[in-house]
């Protein structure tokens, strides 16, 4: 799956290169991938800045993608019980999201925020899950902004935790996406 | 004798509070584990990625190459072929972006970064430019 994932990728820019009349795809590698654990006892923060995001306004499809060791914390034992303990980055590198939105609930002309459910499946830790979330899509002159949040459980994706610092960690994480202003890739 | 665990007991502490707020290491103080090109780098990752992961992932690398694109306001500079679909992409060390304010796509630079992995681009993070 891994592998198609970036034939997908690859094939994506290569068509992107050809002149189509309509803006459709985009796409951003510079996506930022916030999560964050309150809990009375610590704050865990950790962001990512090179996540990759591809949209594609005429079929609906959302493919989002971000390396787990390119996550960085305030605190370097954070950093490290996250991926040694928890992610097991060596053996996972990638946390991905493949999902679908219905084309017909966005409009590229409509000015103001667009509010879309995107359905699909997210691997995380190796573990396939169903998952949903609303996006909030923005256009300016046919440039797009996607953002999305929610919630997971590290349980879902067979994350374990030790007792000893479970109460450390939140039931559940809240993420949150921003791709920034992406240019129309055709 | 109380006296002597108190001070143990102390000490434990400062050490415990010491390693729990350390930050993540900066680029200055890694021994870097690998050092080659950009093209070597990115061939590596796109013949087999089982293998680029074993030997590179989660290393630190010095990767010498042109920059082909960048972004000083996020503080990302890409290394390799000009136009290239896939790049070396380089996330420079947080109050770093004046370093790269001088530089222009072109340019031959040297960077150590710690290797995340391979996404559409080989991503280095927490880099710093080599002199």
């Amino acid at each position: 799956m891994m592998m198609n994932y970036l034939n997908g990728c690859l094939l994506f820019i290569l068509t992107c290169a050809s002149p189509v009349v309509h803006a459709q795809r985009y796409a951003s590698r510079l996506m930022n991938i916030r999560f964050e654990s309150v809990t009375p006892l610590e704050t865990i923060r950790a962001e990512n800045k090179n996540g990759v995001l591809l949209l594609d306004l005429k079929s609906g499809k959302v493919e989002a993608a971000v390396l787990v060791k390119g996550f960085l914390f305030r605190k370097a034992l954070m950093q490290q019980h996250f991926n040694d303990s928890y992610m097991e980055s060596d053996k996972f590198p990638r946390a991905i999201f493949i999902g679908q939105f219905d084309p017909g609930s966005v409009s590229i002309d409509k000015s103001g925020k667009q509010t879309v459910l995107v359905t699909g499946w997210l691997t995380i830790h190796g573990v396939e899950q169903p998952h949903t979330c609303t996006a909030i899509l923005e256009f300016k002159d046919k440039d797009c902004v996607a953002i999305a949040s929610f919630h997971i459980k590290p349980e879902d994706f067979s994350i374990r935790i030790p007792a000893l610092v479970r109460d450390n960690i939140n039931k559940e994480l809240v993420v949150e996406l921003n791709s920034g202003w992406m240019k129309p890739t055709n | 004798m109380l006296y002597g665990i108190v001070v143990l007991l102390l000490g434990v502490a400062v050490v415990g509070y010491y390693l729990y707020q350390k930050e993540p290491a900066s680029a200055d103080n890694q021994d870097v584990a690998f050092s080659l090109t950009a093209a070597a780098l990115l061939e590596a990752f796109q013949q087999d990625e089982a293998a680029a992961n074993s030997k590179y992932l989660g290393k630190w690398l010095e990767v010498r190459g042109a920059i082909n694109l960048m972004d000083a306001e996020q503080a990302m500079i890409y290394l390799g072929e000009p136009a290239a679909a896939a790049s070396i992409s380089c996330l420079l060390d947080s109050g770093l972006q004046s370093t790269i304010a001088v530089l222009k796509p072109g340019d031959s630079v040297s960077v150590k970064g710690f290797c995340s992995g391979y996404l559409m681009d080989v991503q280095l993070t927490r880099a710093q430019l080599l002199p």
